[in-house]
C-alpha cells in the first residue's frame, strides 16, 4: 500500500512539475543565440543570429530600450519607452499625432515589433569575436515584450498602433547595442 | 408682357462693421472666402470661439483660454452674445503679452478658430472620409515627468500624459483634417486646468496660430511638427509653443 502511495505521488508530482514547465513555457517567449562567422577578404566578419520564438498562446509586442530595465516592473518599462521624452517628443507623443507613419523605426527609439502566436522573429548583430556574448547581455539588459492585451489597457491605444512593423527580421550592429 | 427684374450682384451700401475691417473692401462678402464663411446676419464672423456641448464646458473651454493669460489682460476676454471672444472688447486693450497678442491676432483673422475640451475629436482624411479618434488621457503617477517651466513643447508641469491635444486645419491635406471650414483646437478634457492652458498654448498659440496667420492651406507644413530622431525641426514652431508654455506657466502661479 505504501508503494503504491509512493508512485502516485511521483507521477502525480511530476505531472505537476511538467505542468509548471508547460505554463511557464506558454507565457514567455523562447530565445536562441545562434553564431557563426566568415571572411571578407581576410576580414572574419563575426554575425549572432538571435531567434526570438512566441511559442505562447499569448500576442506579444516587443522592443528594446537603451536603459538597462533589469528590475524594472513592467509600469516602468513601459514608461521609460513610451513616455519619455527624448529631444521634443515621446514616442507616445509621436504615435498619437500619427507622426510615425511615414518613418523608419528608429532602433532603440520607435522600434515596436507585434509577435502573434506561434511567430518567430530574428535579430542578427554583426560585430567582433564577442558578438554572442554582447547580444546575450543585451537582449537580458535592454529587450522588454510585454503582453500585447496589457500593453494597450496600460497605453489606452488601439491595436493599429502596434502593428505597422511587419518585417520578420532586423539587422544591426555590435557597436549600436547599449 | 414679361418684365425682367434687374438682379443686382453687390451691395448697395458699405458694411456697417467696415470700420472693424479696414484691411477689407467695405463692399467685399465674408472676406471674398465663401468656402469657409457665410454671412446670415452681417454681423463679425465667429473667428475664437470656445464650444462644448453644455454651457459649462463652453464657459471651461473659455477658461482655459484666459488661463493663459495675466489676471489683467483675461479681463478683456469675454464671450459676447454669440458665445465668442468679444473682438471690440479684445481689441480696446493694448498688453505686451505675447499669448494675449497670439489670441487678439486670431480674434481679428480673417479664419475660424473653435477651440474645445473633449475626450475624442471627429475628422475627415485625405479623401474626405469621416473618422473619430479618442484621446487617451494618463494621470500623473510615480514615474511622470514634471516640466515646471515650460521647456518642453508635450510635458505638462502637472506630469500629466497620454493624448492631450490635437488641432485640424480645414485643409484636406493631411491624415486628419477639420471637418468643417474650421480651425478646430481640442484640449483632453481630464487634464488639470494649468495643464489644459499650457496646452492650450502648445495647440492654440503654436499651430493654429501659425496656419492662421500664415494663409491656412499653404501654411500646413509651417504650422506642423517635423520630428526627425525625436528632435523637432520646425523651430518657428517649437520657439512659439515653448514661449506661450512658459508664459502660461509663469501667469497660472501669479493667480
Amino acid at each position: 500500500m505504501k508503494e503504491k502511495i509512493m508512485y502516485t505521488s511521483i507521477i502525480l508530482g511530476l505531472f505537476l512539475l511538467q505542468m509548471t514547465v508547460h505554463c511557464q513555457t506558454r507565457s514567455t517567449l523562447d530565445f536562441s543565440f545562434n553564431s557563426y562567422s566568415y571572411l571578407i577578404g581576410e576580414e572574419s566578419v563575426h554575425v549572432c543570429e538571435i531567434v526570438i520564438q512566441n511559442s505562447s498562446d499569448n500576442e506579444y509586442v516587443f522592443w528594446f530600450d537603451t536603459a538597462n530595465v533589469v528590475g524594472y516592473s513592467n509600469k516602468r518599462r513601459i514608461h521609460s519607452y513610451f513616455h519619455r521624452v527624448r529631444g521634443d517628443f515621446s514616442l507616445y507623443n509621436l504615435m498619437t499625432e500619427n507622426l510615425l507613419t511615414h518613418t523608419s523605426p528608429i532602433l532603440f527609439g520607435s522600434f515596436l515589433k507585434q509577435m502573434k502566436r506561434k511567430e518567430k522573429f530574428v535579430i542578427r548583430v554583426i560585430g567582433g569575436e564577442s558578438v554572442k556574448d554582447k547580444s546575450q547581455r543585451f537582449i537580458a539588459e535592454h529587450f522588454v515584450a510585454i503582453k500585447k492585451e496589457d500593453l494597450m489597457n496600460d497605453l489606452r491605444l488601439g491595436d493599429e498602433f502596434f502593428s505597422w512593423y511587419d518585417r520578420q527580421s532586423i539587422d544591426t550592429k555590435e557597436e549600436f547595442l547599449p | 408682357m414679361k418684365t425682367a427684374r434687374k438682379v443686382v450682384q453687390w451691395f448697395l451700401r458699405v458694411d456697417p462693421l467696415a470700420s472693424d475691417y479696414t484691411a477689407w473692401s467695405p463692399y467685399s462678402y465674408v472676406f471674398n472666402n465663401p468656402l469657409i464663411f457665410i454671412d446670415p446676419d452681417g454681423r463679425a464672423p465667429e473667428t475664437v470661439k470656445p464650444t462644448g456641448e453644455t454651457e459649462e464646458q463652453r464657459q471651461a473651454s473659455s477658461q482655459m483660454i484666459r488661463n493663459t493669460l495675466t489676471a489683467e489682460d483675461a479681463k478683456f476676454v469675454q464671450l459676447d452674445a454669440d458665445g465668442n471672444i468679444d473682438r471690440g472688447l479684445i481689441n480696446s486693450r493694448e498688453s505686451s503679452s505675447g499669448n494675449f497678442n497670439s489670441l487678439k491676432d486670431m480674434v481679428n483673422s480673417d479664419m475660424v478658430l473653435e477651440v474645445s475640451l473633449a475626450e475624442s475629436f471627429d475628422y475627415v482624411d485625405g479623401d474626405g472620409n469621416p473618422g473619430t479618434s479618442e484621446m487617451p488621457y494618463l494621470p500623473t503617477d510615480e514615474y511622470s515627468e514634471f516640466d515646471t517651466e515650460g521647456n518642453t513643447m508635450s510635458g505638462t508641469s502637472t506630469g500629466e500624459s497620454g493624448f492631450l491635444g490635437k488641432t485640424l486645419f480645414p485643409d484636406k491635406n493631411g491624415l486628419q483634417n477639420s471637418p468643417d471650414g474650421t480651425v478646430k483646437v481640442i484640449v483632453n478634457k481630464n487634464l488639470s486646468e494649468p495643464a489644459r492652458a499650457e496646452m492650450y498654448s502648445h495647440e492654440g498659440n503654436g499651430h493654429a496660430y501659425i496656419y492662421m496667420m500664415n494663409g491656412g492651406a499653404k501654411a500646413r507644413e509651417r504650422a506642423s511638427h517635423q520630428p526627425v530622431n525625436f528632435k523637432e525641426t520646425n523651430t518657428e514652431l517649437r520657439q512659439r509653443i515653448i514661449r506661450s508654455k512658459k508664459e502660461t506657466i509663469q501667469n497660472m502661479r501669479q493667480k
